[in-house]
Formats: C-alpha cells, structure tokens, sequence
C-alpha cells in the first residue's frame, strides 16, 4: 500500500527527488505496479471525460525498448523554475489556462443581416415578419453576454441546467 | 451587536450567526458538493422560478451517461422556451421568435465548476452558516445561508438535498432583505432510470457547422485594468472570443468574482449608438459605458451600484 | 506542477539513461496516441504496431527534445508522422489537412475531422469504466471526493490544494491517494478481464 501511495504521489509530480530514481524504477516492472500506474492514469481520464481509448504496449514496450541503445543527453539545464515562481505561477495558472485565449463564441456563421449566431427557423419553417430589429441587434448582444456568463457564474454552477431560466425568461 | 453596513436585512442574525459560522473547509465543501451535484447526477424535475412579480414553471432533466452529458430545460408557462445542451454545444429555441440559438461552451476543463481560487474568497465576504432541515419536494435539504458582509454583493439562502447535494432551493436576497429571485423544486427525481425521451428536444436541431477552432493566442497581458475593484471582486478569467464565427471581430470578456457572485465585462468595438447607463434584465444588473471607440459593457447578479463600479473602473492599459 | 512539469521530470530521468522513466511515460501516453493514430489506421493490430514504433522513435529522438513544448505535443508529432510514413509504405493515402500538424492539438483535439476508430468492445468498456468511476466517486467521503476532484480536474498541485482544503500536505498526499486506490479497487475485475485480449 505505501508502495502505491508512492506511485500516486510519483504521478502528480510530488515525490522527492531522492525518491524519484528509486519509485520510478520499482513501477515500470511491467507488472502489478505498471499496472497500478495506469489505472490511475485512467481513472484522472475518466473524470476530465477524455474520451477513452484501448491500447495496451505494456508487455511489448520493455523488450523494445531494451534492445535499444540507451541515449544519453546529459548537459541539459534542467528546465524548471525555481520553486517559488512555479508554486504562484501554479495557482494562477489554473485562471490563465481557464481564460487568456481566442475561443469560438457562435458555431453557426454570418447572417447576411449581422445578427450572427442563430439560425432562423425561416430556413425551413414560414416565419412571422420581425420588427425592430435595431433593438433586437442590441439585444441580441446582451443575450450572448448572459450566456456566455453563465459558464463563469459560481451561483449559474451550483443551479446547473435551472440557471439557463434567466436566460430563457420572458421579459 | 455588529451592525452589518447596507445588509439591513440581516441585522438580527449577525448576532447569533458569529457563533455557528461554518469553517472555512466546511463552507467551501459544501458549495463544492452542490456544484459537483448539479454536474455529476442525472435528476430530472420541475421548478418555480420566481423573480420580481413574475412566476414561472419549468422542467429540467439531466443526464450524465458515461463521458458525455445533456441536458434540457423547458419552460411550461407563457412562450415556449427551451435550451438543450450536449457536452459543448448549446441550443436554446424561442418559439415566439421561431429562432433556435447555438452556442458553443468551453470544452477541456470542467467548466462550469466553481474554481477553487474562486471559492476560497467566500469566507473572506460572506459569513457562511448551517440553518435548518427542511423538507424540499419531498426530499430532506440542509439549508445554507450566505450572510455579506457588505452592501457590494447579494445574500443567499441555499437548500441542498441531505443525500446527495443537490441544489433544491435557492433564493437571492438584496440589500433590503428583499428576494430577488427564487428557484425550487416542487418535484425531483434524483438519480435512478431516467426516461431518455424526457431529453428529446420538442423540435428537430440543427447540425451546427463545424466550429472553427482558432489557434491558441499567446497569453499576454491584459489590455485592460480594473482599477480599485470592489472588494473581493477579483478577475478570475479573461478571454478573448470571436464574435459569429469570424475571426476578426473580437469581444473581450472577463469574469470577476468574490466567491459566489460573478460580474462579466465585455468590451468590443462599438458600433452606431451605444445607449450608456444601468439597464437590469431580471436578476442581473447591466450598465454600459463607452472608452475610447470600445463599448464596455459589465453585467452580473450583483447590485447596481457594485457593477456601475466596476463599470467606471475599467480603463485601457497604458502602454 | 503543471502536466508539463510532471512530464519534464520523466524525460529528463529518460535522457540521463533511465529507460524505465521512458516506460511509465509509454503507458501514460499510450491511449492518448492510440485514440490519435486509430484516426488514420482503422486496424487495431496496426494501430498497436505503429504506436509501438512512434514511442520507439520517440525514444531514439530525445536527446534533440529541449523541452520547449510539452512532451505530449512533441510525441503528437512523431505519431503524426509515423502514421504518415506507414501509410505511404502501405501504399495508401495519407489525409492532407494539415489541422493534423497543429501544435495545439493537445488542447484542441476535439476539433478533428476524422472520427478515431474504437471497437464496439471498446466502447462498452470506456461506458462501464466511466460509471463505475462515477458510482465510486458519489460513494467517497468528501474530503476524499474533493482532494481527488482538486488534483485531476483542476490540475492544483498538493500544497494549492492543502491552503484550499485547509490541511497539511502529507493529509492532501493521502486522501488523494485512498480516492485513487478505492476506484482503482472497482476497476480492477473489469480491467482484469481485458488485460490479456485485445478488443
């Protein structure tokens, strides 16, 4: 058990160096260990939803690798930061990759008209005539924040698929 | 006795309040327990929505099978309207304007889920504490309560399901001890077979055409600052979206929040006329604000006067 | 640590000449290639083959990685190229779209074109791994629950989750792993079944 606590802690980076060497020798045994190792790995699969897949090199991947000649780069830099930058950069770092970024808004394309984003129901259904359609351009803008709102509302989070009533909600 | 500034409503309860404020693990599991509910559980139910003097009915399901997850919300009084939503993708469908709206969420990260540096905000603004056991459409739900601790931000009141976290009733309470809005359900079934059918959408969608991933942009900085935030209004996440699919017209959108409340300001180019000042749409307020040629344009479940601040402390970056 | 890090720290032991680093990234990684290689290769045996020979040139081709990308967007490329190349030797056509080189694929990879290729088994599988993980996950005690749901969705390291969860670090390293192991436990009859077929 302590064994597997190690491999835990190996995976998310957080073994000492001293003990780095030593667990990573001891988990790639392609048996039992490597085995443990994977299934943690799906498991952190599983619940970001990666879509899953089945392959399995662990038997064949130790003997080709052993007829390998090692290679050999030392003389690198080590590329990590300091642990004091890397520890703040962390926290913020969940914000940055959350946010900064170009991100599609509207799948749909260009209206000829502008308002983007929708698909009128015109396209195959008789559509009643629209008036005012300067107010709805506006409106239409203010209709795309609240949406794009909602992902960010920690109170639209804890409402789940009910937050979507304010948006929805007749005026 | 402490008198809390502009949160008149809830004089009487600070006193006794001190003294059952949840710890700060505790205050932040709970509101993690109900976010992780309302994503991991598959529930369907109808519930009253109330804001201002309007009432309304709706039915939501919501289905998490395997990795995927949809869901649908469908309102029962006045025009029908309805939002589904698979994974990414959202359609929302007004029947009185015949027009279905696609949007595409943010894929990868488990949004919307409450972001931990988010969360730990709470207690710093808002004293957290247990009230009672309440029966909530037949289920027993704990009540929570969200005391501010200043007029720049809205209370809450949150009852969740005993059993499983799940938000079962929810109001928002303003700086005059008025609710702003209400949400309950008057029934819900909680896990257990849920009728596919109930996710069918009542109209055929269409097939949204392949979205265009743009490359990422190098994370720079920010062109804006927000001098002076309202306290505990932190910016949590910026980013900069294409506007119908295009690749040039570019809308700015950040998010702050204190824990809880989140404000959102967009800033694009502005086009004709803006019509500038606070505007309220239900429960959010809304103010818009002109810098420069760029409309600026903040809105969130927040009082008026926390997000006309935000509004008028928004400049461009010096360079 | 961020992935990146994480990654770093194995492909920097596998560079001084520790191949069984190399290895724990090959099983880490080897769903993730398979899922993108099976875009191009429909045959499962194939599939395996190629992917075998990708990490191999992975492998040989570490001493020029510096670690300017991450390690799974520089794999992304030699399996990219690899399915190319064999596809060429099989005489058959190799896709032209070029979102395929696209260094953000390892944030992008939703945006494909092709679908990847996973047998009806295959399929039935990741559903029943998925519930079992999820039934497990509703069952944990929260702190539990909470701690794993911290580290593997929003990627914090220990010590950011220890200052949110208000505990020690060694308490962080622990819960997570009881999380882990508990589901592990329930995954095991079903991977065990499949460990030795291929599907």
């Amino acid at each position: 058990m302590v064994e597997r606590e190690r491999i835990s802690a190996l995976m998310d980076g957080e073994l000492d160096d001293a003990e780095l060497g030593a667990q990573v020798k001891r988990t790639a045994d392609g048996g039992e260990l490597a085995r443990c190792w994977d299934a943690y790995h799906l498991i952190g699969e599983s619940l970001r939803r990666e879509p899953g897949f089945h392959l399995d090199l662990t038997a064949g991947i130790s003997g080709a690798l052993a007829s390998e000649p090692t290679v050999l780069a030392p003389g690198r830099a080590p590329v990590a930061q300091p642990t004091q930058r890397v520890r703040t950069f962390a926290l913020s770092m969940a914000a940055t990759i959350a946010g900064i970024g170009v991100v599609v808004w509207m799948v749909v394309g260009q209206r000829s008209d502008g308002s983007g984003g929708r698909i009128d129901m015109a396209q195959s259904v008789a559509m009643s005539p629209r008036a005012e359609v300067a107010t709805q351009a506006v409106d239409a803008d203010v209709n795309d924040y609240m949406m794009a709102h909602q992902e960010y509302s920690p109170t639209a989070a804890m409402h789940g698929v009910a937050s979507y009533v304010r948006t929805v909600s007749a005026r | 006795m402490r008198w809390a500034v502009g949160a008149a409503g809830f004089m009487l309860l600070v006193s006794s309040a001190l003294a059952d404020n949840l710890s700060h693990g505790d205050a932040l599991g709970w509101l993690q327990r109900i976010a992780g509910a309302a994503r991991q559980l598959s529930y369907a139910g109808t519930f009253v929505y109330q804001q201002g003097d309007k009432v309304e009915t709706s039915r939501i399901v919501h289905v998490v099978d395997g990795s995927s997850e949809t869901e649908r919300l469908e309102t029962l009084d006045g025009p029908r309207r309805e939002v589904v939503r698979n994974n990414d993708i959202v359609f929302s469908y007004h029947a009185d304007t015949k027009t279905v709206r696609v949007d595409r969420r943010r894929v990868g990260r488990s949004f919307p889920q409450i972001l931990p540096e988010q969360l730990t905000a709470v207690t710093d603004h808002y004293h957290v504490r247990k009230a009672e056991i309440e029966r909530v459409a037949e289920h027993d739900a704990q009540a929570l309560v969200l005391e501010p601790k200043d007029g720049m931000r809205y209370g809450h009141k949150f009852w969740a399901d005993t059993g499983t976290g799940l938000l079962l009733k929810a109001k928002m309470i303003g700086e005059r001890a008025q609710v702003i809005e209400q949400f309950a359900f008057t029934q819900v079934q909680i896990g257990g077979a849920i009728p596919r059918q109930w996710l069918q959408p009542s109209l055929p969608l269409p097939t949204p055409a392949a979205a265009v991933e743009a490359a990422d942009a190098t994370a720079g900085e920010s062109e804006w600052v927000i001098k002076s935030p309202p306290a505990g209004f932190r910016k949590i996440v910026e980013v900069r979206r294409h506007k119908d699919g295009s690749t040039s017209a570019i809308v700015t959108h950040m998010v702050l929040s204190d824990g809880l409340a989140a404000v959102s300001v967009f800033i694009e180019p502005a086009r004709a006329r803006v019509a500038e000042g606070p505007v309220q749409r239900g429960a959010i307020n809304i103010y818009t604000r002109v810098v420069g040629d760029q409309r600026v344009t903040v809105l969130g479940e927040a009082p008026a006067a926390t997000v006309a601040t935000i509004a008028n402390a928004i400049s461009p970056r010096n360079r | 640590m961020s992935e990146r890090e994480i990654d770093q720290q194995l492909v920097e032991r596998a560079q001084r000449g520790d191949k069984k680093a190399f290895e724990l990234l090959v099983v880490k990684y080897q769903r993730k290639l398979g899922r993108l290689l099976s875009r191009f290769i429909r045959d499962a045996a194939e599939v395996e083959d190629v992917a075998q020979e990708a990490f191999i040139k992975a492998y040989r081709a570490l001493p020029s990685f510096r670690g300017e990308s991450a390690f799974y967007t520089w794999l992304y490329r030699i399996g990219i190229n690899t399915a190319k190349n064999y596809l060429v030797a099989m005489g058959r056509r190799a896709p032209t779209t070029t979102e395929f080189d696209s260094e953000e694929a390892e944030t992008f990879e939703d945006a494909d074109q092709l679908r990847d290729m996973n047998t009806p088994e295959a399929e039935l599988m990741t559903k029943q791994i998925a519930n079992t993980v999820n039934e497990t996950m509703l069952e944990l005690p929260e702190e539990l629950r909470m701690a794993i749901t911290l580290r593997e969705i929003e990627g914090l390291s220990y010590e950011d989750i220890a200052t949110i969860m208000n505990c020690p670090i060694g308490t962080v390293r622990s819960r997570i792993f009881r999380a882990r192991e508990t589901i592990a436990e329930r995954l095991r009859p079903l991977l065990g079944t499949s460990k030795d077929k291929r599907w």
